[in-house]
């Protein structure tokens, strides 16, 4: 039976790991030991933790940021600025160990739009998504409302009084809300109506953009649109049955205007659907893509309960989610249902998941920011590695974002296919040989297995009695099953079986050689300052890795 | 001692009666009936390298007979006698007393392959001043390196690189449907296949042959073998799926292995006889001749046998002819006897050739562990119909040692492979000078058997096309049919001729379409059959070289059904109550119904089934003021509208 019984005792390293692959994009081995020394309750009360805000995105072409008061004519394209706000959204991940990327990124797949808006207004949304973190989702979908990206993305700025536009109403109900029931009649999706479609889309006249962002949400001090009286239909909308036939009252200034909004947000989420709708959506997020009616009974309704009764609130449900013995698969003892390592890791959670770990540099935004932002995230990030492994950060194909968060059946198997399977594996040559594959041109980072082995913080060094027979604490690298171990306890969701172990070491890095042989070959490198071979197996061993089975999950 | 330096091609050609290589005197006379081969047979001929792996002790392996008494005195307790029913096997008696060896005596099945003169044992092979690290010795011989040139990437993948340009892009086509190199018995792919950029020429297959083939691809490693029975297991199923079926060789090499036999009359051996020591190397090599017989068109297998790096325990304290080394080359004979069995039972042994390798030898003298250490110098044996049999080059001096290690080299490795590709596969100088064995080439040694040396006529040129698709698609609504195909590169290609068969079996040409002469980078080709047949028919596609020899791809299948027509009828009409439509529209999304009355009014509108067949709607009218109303039916593909009058 699963449960949402607290967790006791410490994480270890083992469900430390799940807990940051679950709960970040990325993060380092001193993340993981830190996180092992603490229990479910202390490891999550400080993931759930809210990094003071980065300075805004600079554009390399005016080397000051566009964001605050939009792009002019020495701005680079709005494509290419697009792309500068989403790097510098990913760097983020890379200073930080926080849940904080993961919401946003969860907020965005939900309250979607794509680089049709101007990356001003996605930057806008970033920050309401990063101020609704782990807030409330029902003041959020208030917001998003005025949101000018979404006025942009779903055709709010073009509804008039007379002519109403259906896009964001529709979307609000199906995608962001209360989700959309089975058909009962024409036009009756038991959840609402199209009657209540149009009802909504005639609240929903009269709201517009404001490029110049001098409209401020004093919640949120983020700026928004803003109303246009004259296009707003003020007569009274009549909803169906399904919202038990709620009238919400037509108002005619500015504020009732804003009131209409809260109380069709008021009506929407007092329906018990919504907070299980969106309850459904996290979990798949966060723990796995198919809910029993086991999970549904003991946790999804559980949940929305949680939900429901703190106004909506993330932070309740997460702390709840996260600290529960069901996540860290420890409510039973039927293996056949667990669920750590059992998703299929993003491209987005694959890259920077591997850059972080093994220490894969950005180019320094303040040595060179055309390499950083252009160079590496735009040209090489985003474009070619994000691009080829099947995803677009930032800019799904449609209004229901990214087709593994929420398409039956597959779910997160949608994030692979024959090509982009083939496309990740070649990650980990891209990394070692710095290049972007298969042009081979200038990868503007690289792997350097020698130095991420050398390197004390990141692969311990052994403490034992070496294979000559000597105790004493030896360079980790020296030990090939200290070496080996060090990489998979880390790196793949579980710890493999004997043999499966035995392929990375004694196939892998040892060639089927001896691990005296190997401790031969590091002494010889060390004397002779030479690492040739030693580098040559090494790269094969993290290659073989990174191109397993197991890496592509989490 | 009178040292002879090693055989060069062109000397043995001019000492043309070979008994100074000492070949006996009845395979000498079955070589004389002189057998020639045509271009096409050298291009489907085979190598199989057979990897050492550890370091073999080539001292116990082919003991210099002339030296035995310093022998025996370097190798007190591990030395092979020279007497008893145990004692080494004199290879090969003709041949004058310095060049005579001893085989270790579990090697009676290689001293009968000898006798048929299908071996040639080449003494003193490694390379100036070898590196004596496994690591280092290894990489060195399979990427063409020594102590000073360090390459990184594999002389076998070099010169695939050169047969096949632009691989993996393009491949596996209708010419060459398998991998181009194959490994067996590891769970990796050695550096040796690889070419310059990285690329992977050849795959790993890994697991016990005859079940379940893993396939180790250029990217992604070996997949785990036994998955936990949760979501984890399930997720992790997913994606070796998704990587098998990613790996385009897979059923090509299952399907050619089921289609392959071993002959019946021939049995691999599975265990040194009287233990459970497992033969390591047999399965290998009876899975390529099972491979090669099913019609594989792979060039280069790499088989490997372990455990040669023999520090302690090489023979046994009180016997030195049994123990670890022993077994090992029992395992080594035996398989590659019964290897060569297989292929002659089955006719194939005209094209397979077999050559040992290990990356070092060892000392000359013994340590204390009843082993020996890493050394140099060790010799290659070569296997094969085609091999010209015989000793290559001398004994080693064992009272002129370079410490405790043997010196005097007379073969670098590279020679013997660069003989083999040059005159075994048919390797061009400029195939070898990509090979980076451009300064061995012409200094081949006396290896292959003069009637199966490949000439400068059949050596072989880059692959002439390297097509990566062709396919016949119907358009225009089944009007005509399009045909389209690509290659990553051409060589020498006149043109194609499409060729079209109303059954699979008679093909008429149709068109002609010109080639792009030698070209490396992409092309795509268009063509439109306009009198396309009805029902089923099959195109193929024939590649023409400018000197006139041709190729044909793999036919393809096009299907074009009889058009459909729309129909949409209302009845009875007028009517005053209810109607029907019968229906039938020929697109792939519902229909939609839409009744306007004579003003354009959107009266009633509603989806229906698809349907191809004819189909039947009612219609309930019973409410609508008497008029005129149009019923109109529409889908994707076409809209129709018929009058309904309503009294």
């Amino acid at each position: 039976m699963a449960s949402l019984a607290p967790h006791s005792g410490n994480l270890g390293t083992r469900l430390a790991a799940h807990l940051l692959r679950r709960l970040t994009f990325g993060f380092t081995r001193a993340d993981v030991d830190t996180y092992a020394g603490m229990t479910a309750d202390q490891a999550v009360d400080a993931l759930l933790n809210t990094p003071s805000a980065l300075p805004p995105p600079l554009d390399p072409a005016t080397n000051a940021t566009w964001v605050i008061n939009g792009p002019t004519a020495s701005n680079s394209s709005s494509s290419r600025l697009y792309k500068y706000l989403t790097g510098w959204w990913v760097d983020e991940c890379f200073h930080t160990t926080s849940a904080i990327q993961r919401m946003v990124f969860f907020l965005h797949s939900i309250l979607t739009s794509d680089d049709g808006i101007q990356s001003t207004n996605l930057y806008n949304q970033l920050l309401l998504f990063r101020h609704f973190a782990y807030g409330s989702y029902k003041d959020l979908v208030q917001k998003i409302c005025m949101d000018n990206g979404m006025l942009d993305y779903l055709d709010g700025r073009k509804s008039k009084k007379n002519n109403p536009t259906e896009n964001f109403p529709r979307e609000l109900l199906e995608l962001f809300t209360i989700g959309k029931g089975a058909q009962i009649s024409p036009g009756n999706y038991t959840t609402y109506t199209e009657s209540d479609i149009q009802e909504a889309s005639r609240l929903f006249t009269g709201f517009r953009q404001d490029l110049s962002y001098s409209t401020i949400d004093p919640d949120t001090n983020i700026p928004m649109g803003k109303t246009l009286l004259s296009q707003h239909d003020d007569t009274n909308k009549t909803f169906s049955s399904a919202f038990q036939g709620t009238i919400i009252a037509g108002k005619n200034t500015a504020t009732g205007m804003l009131e209409e909004i809260e109380d069709f947000v008021d009506m929407v989420f007092d329906q018990g659907a919504t907070a299980k709708n969106i309850m459904r959506k996290l979990y798949r997020y966060l723990v796995h893509a198919h809910i029993t009616p086991e999970i549904e009974s003991d946790i999804i309704a559980p949940l929305a309960n949680t939900f429901a009764n703190n106004n909506y609130e993330f932070m309740p449900v997460l702390k709840k989610l996260l600290k529960s013995q069901h996540f860290y698969d420890a409510d039973d003892t039927d293996g056949s249902d667990e669920t750590i390592g059992a998703m299929i890791k993003s491209p987005l959670q694959l890259l920077i998941g591997t850059m972080k770990y093994f220490d894969i540099p950005v180019p320094d935004p303040a040595v060179d920011l055309y390499k950083h932002y252009h160079n590496f995230y735009r040209n090489v990030f985003l474009r070619h590695m994000c691009e080829l492994g099947g995803i677009d950060p930032f800019n799904p194909d449609d209004v229901s974002g990214y087709a593994a968060h929420f398409q039956e059946p597959g779910y997160d198997e949608l994030w692979l296919n024959e090509t982009t399977l083939n496309y990740r594996y070649l990650y980990a040559d891209m990394f070692i040989q710095g290049k972007k594959l298969p042009s081979n041109n200038n990868l503007y980072t690289e792997l350097d297995v020698m130095t991420f082995v050398n390197n004390q913080s990141i692969i311990k060094p052994f403490v034992g009695v070496d294979y000559n027979g000597l105790p004493g604490t030896f360079s980790g690298g020296r030990i090939a099953p200290h070496l080996v171990d060090e990489l998979l306890t880390y790196l793949l969701p579980e710890a493999p079986i004997s043999s499966r172990r035995s392929y990375f070491l004694d196939d892998l890095l040892l060639d089927t050689f001896t691990p005296l042989n190997w401790q031969n070959e590091w002494d010889s490198y060390i004397s002779t300052g030479n690492d040739a071979i030693v580098r040559r197996q090494i790269e094969k061993l993290i290659r073989g890795i990174l191109q397993s089975p197991e890496y592509q999950l989490f | 001692m009178k040292r002879r330096s090693f055989i060069q091609r062109s000397l043995a050609l001019a000492a043309a009666p070979m008994m100074l290589n000492g070949i006996p005197i009845r395979s000498m006379a079955s070589s004389l009936s002189t057998q020639a081969f045509t271009c096409e047979e050298i291009a489907d001929r085979v190598l199989v390298l057979v990897q050492l792996h550890g370091g073999n002790d080539g001292l116990n392996t082919i003991v210099p007979i002339d030296q035995f008494s310093t022998y025996a005195t370097l190798r007190p307790n591990i030395g092979l006698p020279d007497t008893g029913s145990r004692r080494v096997i004199n290879l090969d008696a003709t041949l004058p007393l310095a060049d005579q060896v001893g085989l270790h005596p579990e090697m009676t099945a290689i001293k009968s392959l000898y006798d048929q003169g299908l071996v040639n044992v080449i003494q003193g092979v490694s390379y100036p001043n070898n590196n004596k690290s496994h690591f280092k010795a290894k990489d060195d011989w399979m990427t063409g390196s020594d102590n000073t040139l360090n390459h990184d990437s594999g002389w076998v993948g070099r010169y695939l690189d050169y047969r096949y340009p632009n691989f993996p892009s393009g491949y596996p086509n209708a010419q060459l449907p398998d991998p181009l190199g194959l490994e067996l018995g590891s769970n990796s792919i050695s550096l040796g296949f690889h070419q310059d950029n990285g690329t992977a020429m050849g795959l790993a297959l890994s697991g016990d042959p005859g079940t379940f083939f893993n396939l180790v691809s250029g990217v992604g490693g070996l997949p785990p073998s036994s998955l936990p029975a949760s979501h984890y297991g399930t997720r992790l199923r997913y994606v070796m799926d998704i990587e098998a079926n990613g790996n385009a060789y897979a059923q090509r090499i299952n399907s050619v292995y089921a289609l392959g036999t071993n002959a019946s009359s021939v049995t691999y051996p599975t265990v040194y006889p009287g233990t459970t020591n497992k033969n390591e190397l047999a399965p290998q090599l009876q899975t390529v001749a099972r491979l090669i017989s099913g019609g594989s068109k792979t060039r280069v297998y790499l088989v490997r046998l372990t455990g040669f790096d023999t520090h302690v325990a090489q023979t046994d304290t009180t016997d030195p002819t049994i123990g670890t080394h022993a077994v090992l080359l029992h395992h080594l004979s035996e398989a590659v006897k019964a290897f060569q069995d297989d292929l002659v039972a089955q006719g194939l042994e005209d094209r397979v050739m077999t050559a040992t390798f290990s990356e070092f030898g060892r000392r000359a003298a013994e340590n204390g562990s009843t082993g020996t250490d890493h050394g140099t110098l060790a010799p290659m044996i070569i296997f094969g119909k085609g091999v010209s049999g015989g000793v290559t080059g001398t004994n080693v001096d064992l009272s002129n040692l370079n410490g405790n290690n043997l010196q005097g080299l007379q073969n670098d490795y590279r020679q013997v492979f660069t003989t083999l590709l040059q005159d075994w596969l048919g390797a061009s100088s400029t195939a070898l000078q990509h090979t980076q064995f451009g300064s061995f080439v012409n200094q081949q040694l006396q290896l292959v058997n003069s009637n199966y040396t490949a000439t400068a006529t059949c050596y072989q040129m880059p692959f002439p096309i390297g097509l990566k698709y062709f396919t016949a698609t119907p358009v225009k609504g089944g009007n005509a049919v399009q045909l389209d195909w690509g290659s990553s590169s051409e060589y020498n290609n006149k043109g194609f001729t499409i060729e079209r068969s109303a059954d699979g079996e008679e093909f008429d040409p149709i068109a002609e379409v010109e080639g792009a002469g030698t070209k490396h980078t992409a092309s795509a080709y268009q063509l439109l059959d306009h009198e396309p047949i009805t029902g089923k028919s099959y195109y193929r596609l024939k590649q023409t070289d400018f000197n006139g020899t041709f190729t044909y791809f793999d036919t393809v299948e096009v299907l074009i059904e009889k058009k459909l027509e729309t129909v949409v009828e209302v009845y009875p009409n007028p009517t005053d109550a209810s109607a029907k439509i019968d229906y039938r529209m020929t697109g792939n999304e519902r229909p939609e119904l839409q009744v306007r009355d004579n003003l354009g009014r959107l009266i009633h509108h509603t989806l229906l089934p698809i349907s191809k067949d004819l189909q039947t709607h009612p219609l309930d009218v019973s409410e609508w003021a008497p008029g005129l109303y149009f019923i109109r039916i529409s889908d994707e593909e076409d809209a129709k509208t018929v009058k309904l009058v309503v009294r």
